[in-house]
């Protein structure tokens, strides 16, 4: 299930990069050929890629994606390296969900002082909020990994 | 206890947590969380995390990655290098070595769109290693050229790490990618000449093969047409001033992907493969970003950045050498290190000291971008070189027929032009800065 999910917010991510992509182009050709840029485009596109980066973190972290240096532990066996890496999730999970909690207050408080972008006039805790639930998901994998890692 | 020791606590704690393999984001994440708790206090570290997550992502530079990411995973999908190889084989493949000197044509072609060197390390062996093998080349000089010519994916503009780079030092990405073009194209001639003179050297690595007549070759030429379409708007719009790097990722990301689907080689399946690896690589960057950035915020309260940077400008040697040392340093730490994360822990401590230095008489801009460059090129020695060469796996995982050993054995011949070249550019900075001025003249 949780597999399932990352991957679906994966999609999500990578097509919402795209998305960005033909919005910007958009953009380019209206300035050149109109010189008249889409209002905002800049804007647009940071919020499009805070949300598209969000949506991959879980689908990152399942995929045990996040780089390691094995140079010093190729050598040891199977199992000692099961517990490295299952204290590397703990890790991961506990930076993962520290960042998550601390994004949520941070949308929270930024709504409470009403803050607007420049262009567009939107609220500027949309980007608090679309970072939140994916470092959110990230967590539960992690924490997900550690577990089985610790039962195996 | 002093603030210095507390800095060099959490550089001690984060190197024995990756050697422990605890994933790179993390083991800069945590010891510099507990630094900066104990530089100052609880209430401060936890209004510092509150915002790093969205302040790392509302720099716009920032996007360029996942967009820059995507066409390079759109134009390894999208069957682009296909007509690059048969293009270049098709003028080069007579001669002696020909179809090595194809691949690495190829290559530096492909890197044009493509700013990752394991990308494209992989999408070239897929192209190259099979014709390489049937026409009788040996597996040593298939698979040493191969990754060899993987590193021009970042050697040659766009090119993550050097984004990494601009983001880190506050630099030009366009003025980073205009300096890297020329040293991009002199290391792809330089490979070619060491392909050339390894085949004189010794005629039974690679036979010769049959010429192929003109309208074949304008045939094959012809096919190349997405990838030179892309690569002209693109990089034309960036110096010609009409839009921005983000925004030329963009559009590029845009072109490749239409040119898969003209292709028909992007289907529904492939086009969610691409997604799948953006959406990895760039989550994996992004949290690598935020694990250096909580590491360098305790840094910078430990004042060890300064600290580092007055005791090297004091240093009874010529800057030169100093220079020499750090990118000495940067091979040793390349071999065992992946290349982003390298950048991203030792540049917020190291630039400090290199814009104290007075090497050549540069500006502080064109330092930057200069040694930027040098940078680049000794990350490009660290995907190679011995034990952990990233491209070497990737290029192995795929020619499963030649061993590890037989690789790294290949591309010492290349990696000794690298060591030239690292020399040249370090003792000849116009090499780089050259078309940045012409380009950024004002």
């Amino acid at each position: 299930m949780l597999k399932a999910l990352c991957r679906t917010a994966a999609l999500a991510g990578g097509a919402i990069a795209l998305a960005v992509g033909l919005m910007t182009m958009y953009s380019v050709l209206q300035r050149a050929l109109l010189s008249k840029p889409l209002n905002g485009d800049i804007e647009l596109v940071q919020l499009g890629i805070a949300l598209s980066i969000s949506l991959c973190l879980g689908w990152c972290q399942y995929h045990k994606a996040n780089i390691i240096v094995d140079f010093f532990t190729q050598k040891n066996s199977a199992r000692s390296n099961q517990i490295f890496d299952a204290f590397g999730h703990l890790l991961l999970g506990i930076m993962y969900a520290l960042l998550a909690w601390r994004t949520s207050v941070g949308a929270f408080a930024v709504h409470e002082a009403h803050e607007a972008s420049i262009a567009l006039d939107l609220p500027v805790w949309w980007t608090y909020a679309c970072l939140a639930p994916g470092l959110a998901l990230a967590a539960c994998v992690a924490f997900t990994q550690f577990i089985s890692d610790l039962k195996n | 206890m002093e603030p210095l020791h507390i800095g060099l606590l959490m550089f001690a704690a984060m190197l024995v947590l990756m050697a422990l393999r605890t994933p790179i984001a993390a083991a800069m994440f945590i010891p510099g969380a507990l630094g900066y708790l104990a530089m100052s206090n609880g209430n401060a570290l936890l209004s510092v995390l509150k915002g790093s997550s969205v302040a790392r992502l509302t720099i716009y530079d920032l996007s360029v990655i996942p967009l820059f990411l995507l066409m390079g995973q759109f134009a390894t999908q999208g069957g682009l290098s296909k007509a690059l190889f048969q293009a270049a084989a098709a003028f080069v493949g007579h001669i002696r070595g020909g179809l090595a000197m194809a691949a690495l044509i190829a290559a530096g072609a492909f890197g044009a769109v493509c700013g990752s060197s394991v990308a494209t390390a992989a999408t070239i062996t897929q192209v190259g290693y099979d014709e390489m093998r049937r026409q009788g080349y040996s597996g040593r000089l298939s698979t040493a050229t191969l990754a060899t010519g993987g590193t021009l994916g970042i050697l040659i503009p766009p090119s993550v790490p050097l984004v990494v780079y601009a983001l880190l030092t506050e630099q030009s990405i366009g003025k980073l990618f205009a300096a890297a073009m020329i040293p991009g194209v002199l290391a792809m001639l330089g490979y070619i000449a060491v392909v050339a003179i390894m085949c004189r050297w010794k005629p039974e690595l690679a036979p010769a093969s049959r010429k192929t007549d003109w309208p074949q070759r304008l045939q094959a030429l012809i096919k190349v047409w997405p990838i030179a379409t892309i690569f002209v708007v693109v990089f034309g719009g960036i110096y010609g001033g009409l839009f921005s790097p983000t925004e030329g990722a963009a559009i590029g990301a845009v072109f490749t992907f239409a040119a898969g689907l003209i292709n028909r080689e992007l289907n529904s399946e492939s086009i969610k493969q691409c997604f799948l690896s953006t959406a990895e690589t760039s989550a994996m960057i992004f949290m690598i970003f935020l694990g250096a950035d909580m590491m360098n915020a305790a840094l910078a309260i430990t004042q060890m950045p300064a600290l580092v940077a007055a005791w090297v400008t004091t240093l009874p040697v010529s800057p030169l050498v100093v220079v020499g040392s750090i990118l000495l340093i940067y091979v040793i730490l390349g071999c065992v290190m992946d290349e982003l994360s390298m950048l991203l822990l030792t540049i917020p401590v190291i630039y400090p000291a290199l814009l104290g230095l007075d090497c050549w008489g540069l500006s502080k801009e064109m330092k930057s971008i200069w040694f930027g460059i040098l940078v680049l090129m000794t990350v490009g020695v660290g995907m190679l070189a011995p034990p952990v060469g990233l491209n070497v796996y990737v290029v192995n995982g795929l020619a499963k027929d030649v061993s590890m050993n037989e690789t790294y054995k290949g591309v010492l011949p290349f990696l000794i032009w690298d060591a030239i070249r690292i020399v040249l550019l370090l003792m000849f900075p116009m090499i780089s800065l050259w078309l940045v001025q012409l380009f950024f003249a004002k």
